[in-house]
């Protein structure tokens, strides 16, 4: 059908509508409120001075065991690369668009930097782009968001302004709040249902 | 006719007597909705009074949008053509099953991933791409396990609520090989496995929308279990259908809908994963789909917004009337032997053209269901019309009309009525009233209206 004639079928709505209220002011969302709902969504967080993420991040692949990551091509995201190589860790870097789920399927923790955090619910935000693919943070079981203390956002609200400054929206923005889980079995929240079932996010202060 | 033809040729209440003689719904159905009713209650009682606040603008989004839909729909379908997005309309099921089919035989599609969608559901699209060899997999775990068995779902955002652990891990033993493991981490983990492999070999992945964006071309994705970021940047075609009703204006607004969702539907605070798509993927993209495919679909909700059913294209899908109604905890989603159930389902699907004389007395006009619902759609006085349509379209028994008509005639006619209640009185004395109703009862001495003429004679 085409699209005139699919506009043509819309009937009219009987009543008019009235403005649209704003929505309610609320109490500003803070970072202990970030800490606390990451922590409750399953969301691992390391608080940590610029000098010892290194070590952190090092250490936060020995207890995963990992082998393989991917990782952004971002200044902070190379920098965690760079660290994760010296420690025998092999990085993938899909090139071919068609074979990126194959070879990220293989990938043990995704490295990204986050582009906004929602302190309200614990939330990070991801948005997609040229050396920050989606995969990277969907696909590998566990998940390594570097997030600075300047990209904290209120509440959900904040994300429209957010995106507006920004101009263009991306092709792609993911919010990822904790854990991956599903309740369908049992109903009981089960955690590792496709996303990561491991998310550390390192704030750096 | 086969066993499932015949299940679904009953009525609701004849499947309702089967299933409350025969199942422990209350174990499942009636815990599963007790728990997110549980979270929705305690998140709104955070709320407080922003709660109300929230709800009301809500609701004025959602008329904004549905009195503004064609204006939406064009500058929707002009966002996302800008962004190399392809968006198609179809007026009826048959017309968005076919743009499908064609768009996965255009791409020699064998497989497919689908994330759940109500929408997808009601256009039967997924035996309709198995008639055309493609080889769709349900990626939700709740909706790949009604999947599996062969079932309708039970409820709008947990479908294989009725189903205890014991049976999945029986189903799977049954149809991806036995394995010892009872616990519900491995049964999870087995069909994550088994997911895993259909996302990286599928063809083309298959969505709905929670809501459509039209100022940026924005699709609004939900989910919890990560399937959904999968379903959509996997594979390299992304199709995503999009029923007229879920179209809003702008971000901000669609915040507000995204925020009413998820608090009505678990209590959270957010879903696990919110993705907004605005297009294919970018020329720098090294993943994500190469085409994505927008199909905006009526299949009668244009011609209901004129109509007296129109509030219930308000819906944001949470399932919160679902969770409190005192029918479906009884009985599950299955009973109303429609793709929507619960006091929602009962207007919808009328909307959607499905005849039912059933499904509007499915209900007990609590109103427990307006209560709760975030956008205060008022479902009683929705359910009651559909009643109403039914008895206009003469859909109704005859003998059921004509008892109604009589009645009518006599509350008209005071003394007919009283004629009719004295001849009712004398029928019960004489023993002419079947047992087991009011003949049984010991009979008043004077009737209401005498005995009131009686004491207020002036």
């Amino acid at each position: 059908m085409r699209r005139e004639a699919f506009l043509e079928r819309i009937g009219r709505r009987a009543s008019a509508p009235g403005t649209i209220p704003p929505p309610p002011e609320m109490a500003p969302a803070t970072l202990e409120q970030f800490e606390r709902e990451l922590t409750l969504v399953g969301g691992v967080l390391h608080k940590l001075a610029d000098g010892d993420v290194d070590s952190a991040v090092a250490g936060i692949a020995a207890s995963l065991r990992a082998a393989r990551f991917a990782a952004w091509d971002t200044p902070k995201a190379r920098r965690v690369a760079e660290v994760l190589m010296a420690a025998g860790l092999q990085r993938i870097a899909p090139v071919d668009p068609e074979r990126a789920r194959i070879e990220m399927a293989q990938v043990d923790l995704g490295v990204v930097e986050a582009d906004f955090a929602i302190c309200e619910s614990g939330t990070i935000g991801l948005v997609s782009g040229a050396g920050r693919g989606r995969l990277v943070s969907a696909l590998p079981p566990a998940l390594l968001v570097i997030l600075t203390r300047d990209r904290l956002l209120g509440r959900l609200e904040a994300l429209a302004g957010w995106l507006q400054a920004r101009g263009e929206p991306p092709a792609a923005l993911a919010l990822i709040t904790g854990v991956s889980s599903t309740g369908d079995v049992d109903q009981r929240r089960v955690v590792g249902a496709q996303g990561p079932s491991t998310v550390h996010v390192v704030l750096i202060d | 006719m086969s066993a499932s033809e015949e299940e679904a040729s009953l009525s609701f209440p004849e499947r309702a007597a089967k299933v409350l003689a025969t199942t422990d719904v209350k174990q499942t159905i009636g815990r599963g909705t007790s728990l997110v009713a549980e979270g929705r209650r305690l998140r709104f009682k955070d709320l407080g009074p922003a709660g109300d606040a929230y709800r009301r603008r809500a609701r004025a989004i959602r008329e904004s949008a549905l009195a503004r839909l064609p204006e939406l729909v064009s500058t929707l379908s002009d966002r996302l053509e800008a962004r190399g997005a392809h968006v198609h309309f179809a007026g009826d099921a048959d017309e968005a099953c076919q743009i499908v089919a064609e768009l996965a035989q255009k791409r020699n599609a064998r497989s497919a991933v689908k994330m759940k969608s109500m929408l997808t559901e009601e256009l039967h699209l997924r035996e309709r791409l198995e008639d055309a060899g493609v080889a769709a997999t349900e990626t939700d775990l709740g909706e790949w396990i009604i999947q599996l068995a062969r079932e309708a779902p039970s409820h709008i955002i947990a479908p294989a609520l009725h189903k205890p652990r014991q049976a999945v891990k029986a189903l799977f033993d049954e149809r991806l090989g036995p394995d010892p493991r009872e616990d519900a981490e491995s049964l999870v983990a087995r069909a994550r496995l088994f997911l895993r492999e259909r996302f990286l070999e599928a063809d083309i992945g298959i969505t709905g929308v929670n809501f459509a964006v039209a100022e940026s071309g924005t699709l609004i994705l939900v989910s919890n279990e990560g399937n959904g970021r999968l379903t959509t940047s996997c594979p390299p075609v992304h199709v995503a259908l999009v029923p007229l009703e879920k179209l809003v204006a702008t971000l901000d607004e669609s915040l507000t809908l995204v925020r009413m969702l998820v608090h009505s539907a678990t209590g959270q605070r957010l879903t696990t994963y919110v993705s907004f798509v605005c297009g294919p993927r970018g020329r720098e993209e090294r993943d994500g789909p190469e085409e994505l495919h927008v199909v905006l679909v009526d299949n009668g909700r244009a011609a209901a917004i004129e109509g007296p059913l129109a509030d219930a294209l308000l819906c944001l899908r949470c399932g919160a009337c679902l969770n409190v109604c005192p029918v479906f905890q009884r009985v599950g989603g299955q009973t109303y032997g429609s793709v929507y159930s619960g006091p929602i389902g009962i207007p919808v699907t009328a909307i959607v053209g499905e005849e039912r004389c059933d499904l509007p007395h499915a209900s007990t006009l609590c109103g427990a269901c307006a209560e709760v619902c975030p956008v205060h759609i008022d479902l009683p006085r929705l359910i009651l019309e559909t009643r109403r349509q039914n008895v206009r379209a003469k859909r109704t028994p005859l003998l059921e009309r004509m008892a109604a008509r009589g009645f009518e005639a006599a509350a008209r006619r005071p003394w007919l009525f009283r004629l009719a209640q004295t001849a009712v009185r004398w029928a019960a004395r004489l023993g002419l009233l079947p047992s087991g109703s009011m003949g049984d009862l010991p009979g008043p001495t004077e009737t209401f209206r005498d005995r009131f003429r009686r004491r207020h004679a002036s």
